[in-house]
């Protein structure tokens, strides 16, 4: 009898979560349910703590370390370099990723690309802003973003822009501060008033701090260079 | 107890290792801000399409847009189903139920019907929206009616806030009882009959008899908060006749509440007498719920360039004999880790092909262009040709050749899909691969199971509208050879109500599906399904199928398909001829006495922008003869939405209820709803009515479907994501 019990409850906790085996996906609905208790079950994992940021932990990091925030979703993540390439723009392509693939894609520090964080920004042409960085100083151009909407489309955005010199500014990155240029992009385009800043260190160029679009659906991104 | 307890975990903990584990990226932290209302859609009125109250506005909802409508008052409930099939086209299908209705033969009547509405003028400055719709437009429906509408916005009325919809137009049919102002195009309207058969167009009374002018506002004061009010020209003449409810007034008001972007709930007043409530839920295949999310892909790596390192571009490697097994052996794992199998590898000097199907991916682009990232990286550089094959069970769908250069060079370029899709070239696949390629090992065989709930519901029975039954199935298939296929299904019921109907069978035609409940009846144990198949290409743009066992719930028998579908065109042509017999009301291994050849000719067009129309012409399951039209949209997320009927050469008096087949078709990939990719999806179909006319064998695995998932047009609609 207790037997009989211990199975019949065995069977019915089976019955209703599903259960799937083997190399072959199913579509049959105890796949499908268990593809939806797979997916609320890491969902209720949520993201590991991230560590409490001090002058101590950057100077024990031996890789490059980017802290990047997507503001609409208040999500930070701290990524290194995954590789770097040039090709015919300007600027060094260096991709940056977290553990879990999550991958953020600058050309000579502007953002160019996302990859895994959901509604990505596919491609920019930022030419002028890279250029500006590298120069230090207003460069202004054209400043396009592409992205693929909810049915695969690639849509895109051009943005007019003009690039100004807010100044010379000291920030605080983790109780250290830089000396650098402010520069900010202020573009129109047909979603109103798009604003890029960066925060170019003064001595070599890299953009220490910045404030980035990426796309309707992504939002602002914004990163802080924790070590170069 | 504890005892008890432990088995329950170990089930658990089985689940928990066996279960396809999401190895997903997934963005840190997550939003907990209240979403902002930014939905502009028209609100929906009584009868589920956009309106007031119980009057129709001249507006069209989005393009794409679902909505479901759940309306009641005075004891009438209505459940709407509205799909915006085109920028002015939509489609209606309602069921309602009238309580007291206390005739007819009938305490509650229930029916079911359809609407279509286009959209004349799209609102312009000065100009209204103007709509034509017809409701309820088969038969002598009890909602029939015609109408024009048109609505005007207005932004900041009067200096008050928010917005104010001004709506105004013309009714026929039920909307023409109270008011009208004669005739316009002359003509009488029959008098609605409950016991009508129904169902086919009623072109001979639309627009005819008297007309009234109704008109109504809909003034949304803020983002959420909405006041409409009407004046209505239903006289409610059938409701009120058997006293169903009292009409006291022509006016209607109503306030409403927007939840959220896809949820608005609504009290009224109604015809001076009642209290009516009307749940709106509005959503569109193209805005998931959660965004299409995939951990990101390696990056390429670039190859030194011809005059920087002339030797790396050597092909002596490609005369070495293992030089195909250790490219292979290197290729494998990495496809293998990103949801995509390698089947084979053929590799000369300059030139390689990769024969692949995807586990993970229901989007064919991220399967080339993860496999091409995964040869750019491990190919030897005097490879500069690539050619990836998408394969489904057997068959070689299309090729895309990507030139390596192209790919190394376009990987951060702007607009790099498009770029990469114009320097692509997309063929139609070998039925087989080069002589001197490679297979992969244990390809074959491979096995697949699943063990869970099941739930089969069964619609619009006049006793109870959802009967249903539910249990345990447990599935699996087994793939021991390229193309071929063992796959069942057991179920066995636990719960049910379907069998518990007593409206047996009344068809005069043979009983082919309206034995339904005597199928329900038979056993709680039963074999859904259990059959072999075999797929294959016959030559470069050609499918065949052969399949034989219980096909399904009601029949067995063979099944054979020939396919031609180039992959670049828009037409495709089909055969398909079966042997069917029916099987017994245990649906164990028996049969039944009944058996029919049936079979058709099938034709397959894409017309662009997402569709698609079929003719299937031949002989039926009840050996009648005729020709089944279907049209469909599908969104490149795979969401598709279609309707269908058949005409066959049975009069509507033998069809019997609903004069001929007609339904509806509706698939949700499951990864629009969770965000992460996945090939599952959910269908469904749903019908008025399942008569024994115009019924098709229902064949696991037909090839239209499958060989069109990995062609041009489909293939192109995936691209956007090709670099993900």
């Amino acid at each position: 009898m207790m037997r009989r019990f211990t199975y019949a409850l065995a069977a019915a906790t089976l019955a209703l979560a599903g259960c799937t085996g083997g190399s072959e996906q199913s579509s049959s609905q105890a796949a499908q349910l268990r593809t939806y208790v797979d997916i609320i079950r890491s969902n209720r994992q949520g993201p590991a703590p991230l560590p409490t940021l001090t002058p101590a932990l950057i100077d024990q990091l031996t890789v490059p370390s980017l802290e990047v925030i997507v503001e609409d979703r208040d999500a930070t993540a701290f990524l290194i370099p995954f590789s770097e390439r040039r090709d015919s723009r300007p600027g060094l392509l260096r991709t940056w990723r977290t553990a879990n693939d999550a991958m953020v894609v600058m050309r000579g520090d502007v953002l160019v690309t996302t990859r895994g964080l959901g509604n990505d920004l596919a491609g920019s042409q930022a030419d002028a802003a890279v250029r500006a960085i590298q120069a230090q100083s207003p460069i202004s151009g054209a400043h396009t973003i592409y992205y693929v909407d909810g049915d695969n489309q690639t849509q895109s955005i051009a943005l007019e822009c003009e690039m100004r010199t807010v100044g010379a500014e000291t920030i605080e990155i983790v109780q250290r501060s830089f000396n650098t240029v402010h520069l900010q992009e202020n573009c129109t385009g047909t979603r109103g008033i798009i604003t890029y800043d960066y925060w170019v260190d003064r001595r070599d160029g890299t953009v220490l701090q910045s404030r980035q679009w990426g796309g309707p659906n992504l939002g602002y991104i914004r990163t802080r260079r924790l070590k170069k | 107890m504890p005892k008890t307890i432990q088995a329950s975990m170990l089930a658990t903990a089985c689940c928990l290792t066996l279960g396809a584990s999401a190895t997903v990226a997934q963005a840190q932290g997550r939003a907990d801000t209240k979403p902002k209302v930014v939905t502009s859609a028209p609100s929906l009125n009584f009868y589920g399409v956009p309106g007031i109250v119980d009057l129709p506005s001249g507006e069209a909802l989005p393009d794409g847009q679902l909505a479901i409508g759940v309306s009641n008052f005075g004891g009438q409930t209505r459940t709407n189903l509205t799909f915006q099939f085109s920028p002015r086209i939509s489609a209606t299908f309602r069921y309602i139920g009238i309580q007291d209705w206390n005739s007819d033969g009938f305490d509650t009547y229930r029916d079911r019907s359809f609407d279509v509405r286009y959209l004349l003028f799209k609102e312009g400055r000065y100009r209204p929206s103007v709509t034509v719709g017809l409701q309820d437009f088969a038969g002598t429906g009890i909602y029939a009616a015609e109408y024009i509408a048109a609505t005007k916005n207005f932004k900041r009325p009067f200096r008050l806030p928010g917005k104010l919809k001004v709506t105004a137009g013309l009714g026929w049919g039920r909307l023409g009882t109270l008011g009208d102002i004669g005739s316009l195009s002359g003509g009488t309207r029959p008098v609605f009959n409950p016991n009508d058969t129904g169902g086919e167009p009623a072109t001979d009374q639309w627009f005819r008899g008297p007309v009234s002018p109704f008109a109504g506002i809909e003034w949304q004061v803020n983002d959420r908060l909405g006041l409409k009010a009407e004046y209505s020209t239903d006289a409610y003449q059938p409701e009120t006749s058997r006293g169903v409810f009292d009409r006291d007034s022509r006016l209607n008001f109503g306030a409403e509440y927007q939840v959220n972007n896809n949820l608005r709930v609504g009290g009224y007043w109604l015809y001076g007498s009642e209290i009516g409530i009307n749940a709106q839920l509005q959503f569109n295949p193209k805005t998931a719920p959660a965004p299409y999310t995939i951990a990101g892909p390696r990056p390429i790596i670039v190859r030194p360039s011809r005059r920087a390192n002339p030797a790396a571009y050597d092909t002596a490697w490609a005369s070495a004999q293992s030089a195909p097994m250790v490219i292979r052996d290197a290729v494998e794992p990495e496809l293998t880790e990103n949801g995509i199998r390698l089947e084979t590898l053929s590799v000369t000097g300059t030139r390689a092909e990769a024969r692949v199907s995807s586990i993970r991916y229901d989007n064919h682009a991220i399967v080339v262009g993860r496999t091409a990232r995964t040869l750019a990286r491990i190919l030897p550089p005097s490879v500069e040709t690539i050619d990836i094959t998408l394969m489904n069970n057997g068959l070689a769908l299309s090729t895309v050749t990507i030139s390596r250069s192209d790919f190394e060079s376009l990987e951060f370029q702007p607009d790099a899909a498009d770029l990469l899709l114009s320097k692509a070239v997309i063929s139609d696949a070998a039925p087989r691969p080069a002589p001197n390629a490679v297979v992969v090992d244990n390809i074959h065989p491979r096995f697949g199971w699943s063990i869970g709930p099941y739930f089969r519901p069964s619609y619009f029975d006049p006793d109870e509208p959802l009967r249903y039954d539910a249990g345990i199935a447990a599935e699996a298939r087994y793939r021991f050879a390229p193309g071929w296929l063992v796959a069942g299904e057991v179920r066995h019921r636990v719960t049910g109500t379907i069998g518990d109907s007593t409206r047996l069978s009344n068809s005069v035609l043979p009983r082919v599906r309206t034995d339904a409940v005597l199928f329900a009846q038979g056993a709680d144990t039963t074999i859904e399904n259990l059959y072999v198949s075999k797929q294959w290409k016959p030559g470069k743009s050609t499918y065949a199928r052969v399949t034989a066992g219980y096909l399904e719930q009601m029949f067995g028998g063979v099944s054979a398909e020939l396919l031609w579908k180039p992959t670049g065109n828009r037409l495709a042509l089909g055969v398909e001829a079966n042997y069917a017999r029916q099987r017994d009301f245990d649906q164990a291994f028996g049969f039944q006495d009944y058996s029919i050849a049936t079979g058709h000719v099938s034709a397959y067009y894409e017309f662009g922008r997402g569709y698609y129309g079929q003719v299937d012409v031949g002989r039926y399951l009840a050996g009648d003869y005729g020709a089944t039209f279907t049209v469909e949209r599908e969104f490149n997320n795979g969401w598709r939405v279609g309707g269908f009927f058949t005409l066959t050469d049975v009069s509507a008096e033998d069809f019997g209820e609903g004069s001929f087949d007609k339904g509806i078709n509706i698939t949700i990939p499951v990864s629009w709803f969770i965000g992460r990719p996945t090939r599952q999806s959910v269908s469904t179909t749903i019908r008025p009515i399942q008569r024994d006319g115009g019924a098709r064998l229902n064949v696991p695995g037909r090839l239209y479907q499958q060989v069109r998932d990995g062609h041009i047009n489909d293939l192109t609609g995936d691209w956007g994501r090709v670099w993900e």
